[in-house]
């Protein structure tokens, strides 16, 4: 018996030595070795855009993704029927080549792009368009998106107030919706908003999420989970032909990991860089490090409904207590700059206001002034882990501001706990402590924006700060029931101005959206939204 | 014989009961709640509502409970959370993975430890005795994720012989026959598959097998050492049997005996230390999963990896009991 464990055992050996003997045959060709494989069936020359990313997509059907990894694949597979401008969340057309909005903002036609065609083939036409709809929209449709239990529920953010659409013609679309929404056509120009065919839906059903069917500059290969998702070029995508044969979306979830497979080329995007790894980035010659201001805000949210937070006085003292660009440079590297306005400077509709620059003597005046001369105690609830808006992380920007209040007299408790406790307990309506704010924009439209944090209705969403004032939510509901952009930015400037000045926060920084590509990556754009748009433009040099 | 089996089977259900409940309560107590955490923060309270409707989670932690009992003896862990696969389907498509790290892990601590160990017992004191010990100081001190970077760093960024990261390269495909990539790969004979897997897997198989490696080597050391003072082997010794044969067919094989409890026991380790060593070299298997999991809360995939995590480390030690009868004629089952 030991015998025959002992002879089995040095088999296994053997084996494993054959195994390291194999390896070592091969030995600085690994990259070599995998593209030669994937050569067997693909021509030499492929030329492959590799594109790291932090975790595997939660699916890929646009109507139904929970996080933004889905997104970045998503975004090179489908089309919208708006788009967004490149690098900028301004909307342009897409699969709709033009529309018209009726005068009181229910009323959409659009009007379609002809000759596209889905990747399986289906005409891209109006039918098309009212199938994806009825889809998201009507509960009777066999596919209903909301069928498939625990998805997100964008689709009611989007599409929550279309209340008919039919086909006008082959190439124009109707849409009704119950009610103004000025905010619509850059709901329709978001990643999770794509259309997908709908042959590709009655065929799969809730499968669509593997397999996925759309307009976009590539086409899906295949989804090898908690590996990569590959795509390959759509030769007769409507923009143009994409200038690379594929992308790869590699899974790295380590930091570090996806940090040395750039600096070693086995990677040439990387989706996430950390603030503290952009540095030595920058020195590296075969890298380029892309950034651009983020659709994000980040802050400290004081409970203006609490004692002594309601005086607007000690609100304001707060803003002039923390020094913001001492905190940008040294917490995040340089890659965040002092906030000078609630909303995000990415936005069409940003407008300037004056910063709370730093100034101590004028904090403790306020203070004084709100009979509050020895400062006073008070408790901010925060988390650990570093978010889209606030890449340092909730506690160290706590730790910093605690700091700094200090220096004005007020002491400050910081309580820290896990991200989603913190989010519960935040969006109690009986929250009265100070909490670590932040927000990332969807859409790129000032209603996303701010309204989550700044509206009456949204103490269980954003609005930690219960701030609510009734001249901002009625420029609210004027905002999102004006159709017209010039106007809007008018009113959105108000809003602006007043949040501004009421201060329900302690306004901190606008966070650098920061990517990093090898330098033989050309044409490549970020956008707000952070998704990987109008990918055909991209190269890459020496392919 | 029998009667042994069957009371260790028996008290696999009182361990396997006692693990997934607490795996079912610790993550139902946590604070915040699923829903909140699959939404993220731009959810509205509506649609927080209607995603605990959707997944049961507004009824009653008992009625929750039950579900979970019924539903894991029948070895229905549910629908992921978070992938919409079932859960059992998302196991199995990570557990091939976290086999063959462990594996292959275990196997290179064997194969270095236990000679280690014993060069370290027969030339005790020399400077061979001191390197090995010194370097086993250094295997069991070393955190795992720490390794792992140094590895990249030497092998794949300064040497640039292993890749940085992922199980195989993208575009290499392995006919399924066993489940294992690296040995469908071998059974097909497909050698770039192969020679890509095992290049994959040499630089995370390193890292996980140093700890256990330290613990086999200092084991087959100290068990040696005691095994060579004993009577019978200055028998051998005395009837005139060579060192070779006196350590390698006498000693060596009752001084294994505490070694294969050391690697039973490491077994636990390298589940857990898979999940660090997965996350960063980027491998899709059990721990990439529970990792995952936990971040998002997706309760029925953390409850599915416990139960069968607990499941596989039981009948593990269990075969480790075995195995004390065929290395060691004295142990009897009753």
């Amino acid at each position: 018996m030991v015998r025959a464990v002992a002879s089995a055992l040095i088999g296994a050996l053997t084996l494993v030595l054959v195994a390291c003997g194999g390896g070592t045959a091969t030995t600085g060709s690994p990259a070599a070795s995998g593209s030669g494989a994937a050569g067997s069936a693909t021509p030499a020359a492929t030329s492959i855009l590799r594109v790291a990313i932090a975790a595997d997509p939660t699916g890929l059907d646009p109507e139904s993704v929970l996080q933004n990894e889905a997104g970045f694949v998503t975004s090179t597979l489908y089309d919208g029927l708006t788009s967004y401008a490149p690098g900028t969340t301004n909307v342009q057309p897409g699969l709709a080549q033009s529309w018209t909005i009726s005068p009181d903002g229910t009323k959409y036609v659009f009007t379609l792009r002809q000759g596209v065609k889905f990747s399986d083939g289906t005409p891209f036409n109006a039918q098309a368009v009212v199938s994806w709809l009825d889809r998201i929209v009507n509960k009777q449709n066999p596919n209903y998106v909301e069928n498939q239990k625990g998805i997100n529920d964008f689709n009611s953010f989007t599409f929550g107030d279309v209340s008919a659409y039919k086909a006008l013609s082959d190439s124009q679309v109707e849409v009704d919706l119950s009610k103004p929404n000025a905010e619509f056509l850059a709901d329709l120009a978001m990643a999770w908003s794509a259309v997908v065919s709908p042959a590709a839906v009655t065929k799969y059903g809730a499968d669509v999420m593997t397999h996925p069917v759309g307009t976009g500059p590539f086409t899906f290969v295949q989804w090898v989970k908690g590996q990569y998702v590959e795509v390959k070029a759509n030769p007769t995508y409507w923009g143009g032909k994409p200038k690379v044969d594929e992308i790869i979306f590699q899974v790295i979830p380590e930091a570090s990991t996806r940090l040395l497979s750039l600096e070693q080329g086995k990677v040439d995007i990387l989706a996430d860089v950390a603030p503290q790894d952009v540095a030595s980035l920058k020195s590296n010659a075969k890298v380029q490090v892309l950034t651009q201001p983020g659709l994000a805000v980040n802050g400290i949210e004081l409970p203006t409904q609490t004692k002594p937070f309601t005086d607007v006085r000690v609100r304001q003292a707060l803003n002039y207590a923390v020094d913001k660009e001492t905190l940008n440079k040294d917490l995040y590297f340089g890659l965040a700059t002092t906030m000078d306005s609630p909303d995000s400077p990415v936005e069409w509709s940003y407008s300037q206001q004056t910063p709370y620059t730093y100034d101590l003597a004028k904090a403790k005046q306020l203070l004084a002034a709100a009979g509050l001369p020895n400062g006073f105690q008070a408790t901010l609830d925060t988390y650990a882990n570093p978010r889209g808006y606030n890449p340092a992380g909730g506690a160290k920007s706590a730790e910093a501001v605690q700091a700094d209040l200090a220096k004005a007299g007020v002491q400050v408790k910081l309580n820290q706990m896990d991200f989603n406790a913190f989010l519960s307990a935040a969006r109690q309506s009986t929250f009265a402590d100070m909490s670590s704010g932040g927000w990332s924009g969807d859409n790129g439209d000032p209603d996303d924006f701010m309204q989550p944090l700044f509206g009456c209705n949204a103490f269980a969403q954003g609005n930690h700060s219960h701030y609510c004032n009734p001249q901002v939510d009625a420029l609210f509901a004027k905002g999102i029931a004006t159709p017209d952009q010039t106007q809007r930015k008018a009113i959105y400037a108000q809003i602006e101005s007043t949040v501004w000045q009421d201060a329900p926060w302690i306004f901190l920084n606008y966070a650098t959206q920061v990517r990093a590509t090898s330098s033989r990556v050309q044409g490549y754009k970020l956008n707000p939204t952070e998704m990987f748009f109008d990918m055909q433009d991209v190269s890459l040099s020496g392919s | 014989m029998a009667r042994f089996l069957i009371r260790r089977a028996l008290l696999l259900i009182p361990v396997l009961w006692g693990a997934a409940s607490l795996a079912f309560l610790g993550l139902h107590m946590v604070p915040g709640g699923i829903a909140q955490a699959i939404l993220g923060e731009h959810a509205t309270a509506a649609a927080v509502a209607k995603i605990e409707h959707d997944l049961g989670l507004d009824q009653p932690l008992y009625v929750q409970y039950g579900h979970f009992l019924v539903n894991s003896v029948l070895g229905r862990f549910g629908i992921s959370f978070r992938t919409h696969d079932p859960v059992f389907t998302d196991i199995a498509a990570a557990f091939p993975y976290t086999l063959q790290l462990s594996g292959a892990a275990l196997l290179l601590a064997l194969i270095v430890g236990i000679p280690a160990g014993v060069v370290a017992a027969v030339r005790r004191g020399s400077w061979a005795d001191a390197a090995i010990s010194t370097t086993v100081l250094v295997g069991v001190s070393m955190p795992v994720f720490w390794t792992g970077l140094l590895l990249i760093i030497l092998g794949a960024a300064k040497l640039g012989i292993f890749p940085v990261s992922g199980a195989m390269t993208a575009g290499i495909a392995v006919a399924p026959v066993t489940g294992l990539p690296i040995l469908d790969a071998l059974l097909t004979g497909n050698g770039p598959a192969f020679t890509d897997i095992a290049l994959h897997l040499a630089l995370p198989a390193v890292t996980l097998c140093l700890f256990p490696l330290a613990f086999i080597g200092q084991m087959t050391r100290s068990s040696l050492l005691e095994v060579l003072s004993e009577d019978f082997v200055r028998t051998a010794r005395a009837k005139g049997l060579s060192e070779r044969a006196t350590i390698f067919r006498h000693a060596l094989r009752a001084a294994l005996i505490p070694v294969v409890t050391v690697v039973g026991l490491q077994l636990g380790g390298l589940l857990s230390g898979a999940i660090l060593t997965e996350t960063v070299f980027a491998i899709p298997g059990m721990g990439y999963l529970t990792v995952n999991a936990i971040q998002y809360r997706d309760y029925p995939v953390v409850e599915g990896v416990v139960v069968v995590t607990v499941a596989l480390f039981v009948v593990v030690n269990l075969a480790v009991d075995f195995t004390y009868a065929l290395v060691d004629p004295r142990v009897r089952y009753a």
